[in-house]
């Protein structure tokens, strides 16, 4: 279940095509289809966007990955949809209100398994982010995988213990986790500890304005799939907000 | 008996864990060596099912892994983990020893017994009510230690013990290994620590790139050039000694031993009378 999520949304250092575009234009291709897919309600429009996401999932050679954000969101998808359905009592339109859900988790889930924590920062960097904020932000972001691999090692420590994970309702199941609370919260604040020591070691902090080692620049190959994106991009706003 | 058949096993990001592994390990003392990467700590987190092979079956004692629990299987087969400091979850160290206890269903005075025989075993009373967090990486790995020894499994594993202990601590555990083994237990041993090895004389189980490389008594495994190469591994220096004096057919597997063969060495020296 863990390892699931992990692999819905980490980045993994593999081949994906889009890898090869700038990351700012990562950033805005998944700003258009978050906001494209949070807009409509209509069960078409909706299918049209989760499909859009779904190809650019294939193009990103992402989309194993993507189906397994998407089942996951599946889960809450469902639950989205029978809430609008005891609301509206409109089938396709609550429908169209689960694709959405589908489509936002989507898009979401295309950009964080297409863009390292390293490239994020650069973009950050570019908006001119203070550097402790892109420092912050990019910590959390690579201390979930550490996290959940914490917990995992935590959850193997204590089935080698005799606890039996496989037996019981789900209600005993979920009981079953809450042990792991204490344990976590001590892990996180001693690993930020650790962090805290190595970084100043490090000399963290030390200069006003630190050097760089790596700029983004935007290559041909960013330009021309700007040129023909942005077209469509329009057209596709247009198209959603208009009918 | 843990038995191995053509075990298989790959992780999900394709690297290969475990090549066509048959073994058998039975009661007494059994050495994992290898390389960093080997494969040691796949093979033995299949012993108690937190690994499940790809290919071929796991049995201990007659079970298949398949068909049990991590939890059961655990009863018979304790591991202490390579990084254990850092699965220690418990608010005191007195609640870390009887998790396991209360989670096989031992009674609460049994409970109690146990929690002060390993502590005072192994020096930690001092600690019982404290946070195992607060104890130092030397003391986390002994509670560790504790922690499994207490429910007394079939086989106990121990991935890298005496990294980072102290000569008192070394020679606990090397104690305890001889006491476990003569209770007829079976102890599993993964280790770098070659001259903590040649100390108790294993059966050795050499790793390489997933596979089992060779199997055999540490004198003939330790002997081999090509297994000393692959697993990365310097000779012990008994038996480096043994070479240089000619013994080798027959290594001195203590210190004693070696001291006491080169007393003898020197009273029948002829250097000694003309000096
Ligand atoms: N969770 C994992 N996912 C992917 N690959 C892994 C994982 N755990 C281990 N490996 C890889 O499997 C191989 C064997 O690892 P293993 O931990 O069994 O080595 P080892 O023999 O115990 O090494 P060491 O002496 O360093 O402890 C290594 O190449 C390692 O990179
Ligand atoms: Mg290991």
């Amino acid at each position: 279940m863990l390892g699931w999520i992990l692999e819905a949304f980490l980045f993994t250092y593999s081949n994906s095509p889009l890898r090869i575009l700038d990351p700012r234009i990562r950033v805005l291709l998944t700003i258009e289809l978050f906001t494209l897919s949070a807009l409509p309600n209509v069960f078409v429009k909706a299918a049209i966007l989760l499909a859009m996401v779904l190809i650019l999932g294939m193009i990103g050679n992402v989309f194993s990955k993507l189906l397994k954000a998407m089942i996951f969101a599946g889960i809450f998808s469902i639950i989205i949809g029978a809430i609008d359905f005891y609301v509206n009592t409109d089938p396709i339109r609550a429908l169209g209100v689960s694709m959405r859900f589908l489509g936002i988790v989507g898009s979401l889930s295309i950009f964080f398994l297409t863009t390292s924590p390293d490239e994020l920062g650069y973009v950050m960097k570019r908006f001119r982010v203070h550097r402790d904020i892109i420092f912050a932000f990019l910590t959390a972001m690579r201390f979930v995988p550490v996290l959940l691999l914490d917990i995992s090692q935590i959850i193997d420590a204590q089935r080698s213990r005799g606890l039996e994970i496989q037996k019981g309702n789900i209600v005993r199941r979920v009981n079953k986790l809450f042990p792991l609370v204490v344990p976590m919260v001590s892990l996180v604040l001693e690993r930020s500890n650790h962090l805290a020591e190595a970084m100043e070691s490090r000399a963290y902090g030390s200069v006003k304005q630190v050097s760089s080692f790596k700029e983004l620049r935007f290559r041909p190959v960013d330009r021309i799939f700007l040129a023909i994106s942005t077209p469509l991009m329009v057209l596709a706003f247009y198209f959603v907000l208009k009918f | 008996m843990i038995s191995f058949q053509s075990v298989g096993f790959v992780f999900q990001n394709g690297t290969r864990g475990l090549h066509d592994v048959t073994l058998e390990i039975g009661e007494g003392i059994t050495a994992i060596i290898g390389a960093n990467g080997a494969g040691k700590t796949t093979l033995v987190r299949h012993m108690n099912g937190l690994l499940v092979p790809k290919l071929g079956n796991v049995f201990v004692n007659g079970q298949n892994t398949r068909d049990a629990t991590v939890a059961q299987l655990s009863r018979m087969v304790g591991i202490l983990f390579q990084n254990s400091e850092r699965q220690l979850f418990s608010n005191t160290v007195e609640e870390e020893i009887s998790y396991g206890l209360k989670n096989f269903g031992l009674r609460d005075d049994q409970i109690g017994a146990k929690v002060d025989e390993v502590l005072s075993f192994f020096d930690l009373s001092d600690y019982r009510g404290k946070s195992p967090l607060t104890l130092s990486g030397g003391e986390k790995k002994m509670l560790c230690l504790a922690v499994v020894l207490a429910w007394e499994p079939d086989f106990l594993v121990l991935d890298e013990p005496t990294i980072g202990q102290d000569s008192i601590n070394k020679e606990r555990i090397e104690a305890l290994v001889r006491r476990l083994a003569s209770k007829r237990k079976g102890i599993i041993i993964i280790s770098h620590d070659v001259e903590f090895l040649w100390n108790l004389q294993p059966r050795v189980i050499a790793m390489s790139n997933g596979s089992i490389l060779a199997d055999g008594k540490a004198s003939h495994i330790f002997s081999k050039r090509r297994i000393i190469q692959k697993t990365r591994i310097v000779r012990p220096q008994l038996l480096e000694l043994s070479t240089i004096l000619e013994t080798v057919s027959n290594p001195f597997s203590s210190q004693d031993q070696a001291v006491n063969y080169l007393k003898d060495l020197m009273n029948k020296s002829p250097l000694k009378t003309s000096a």
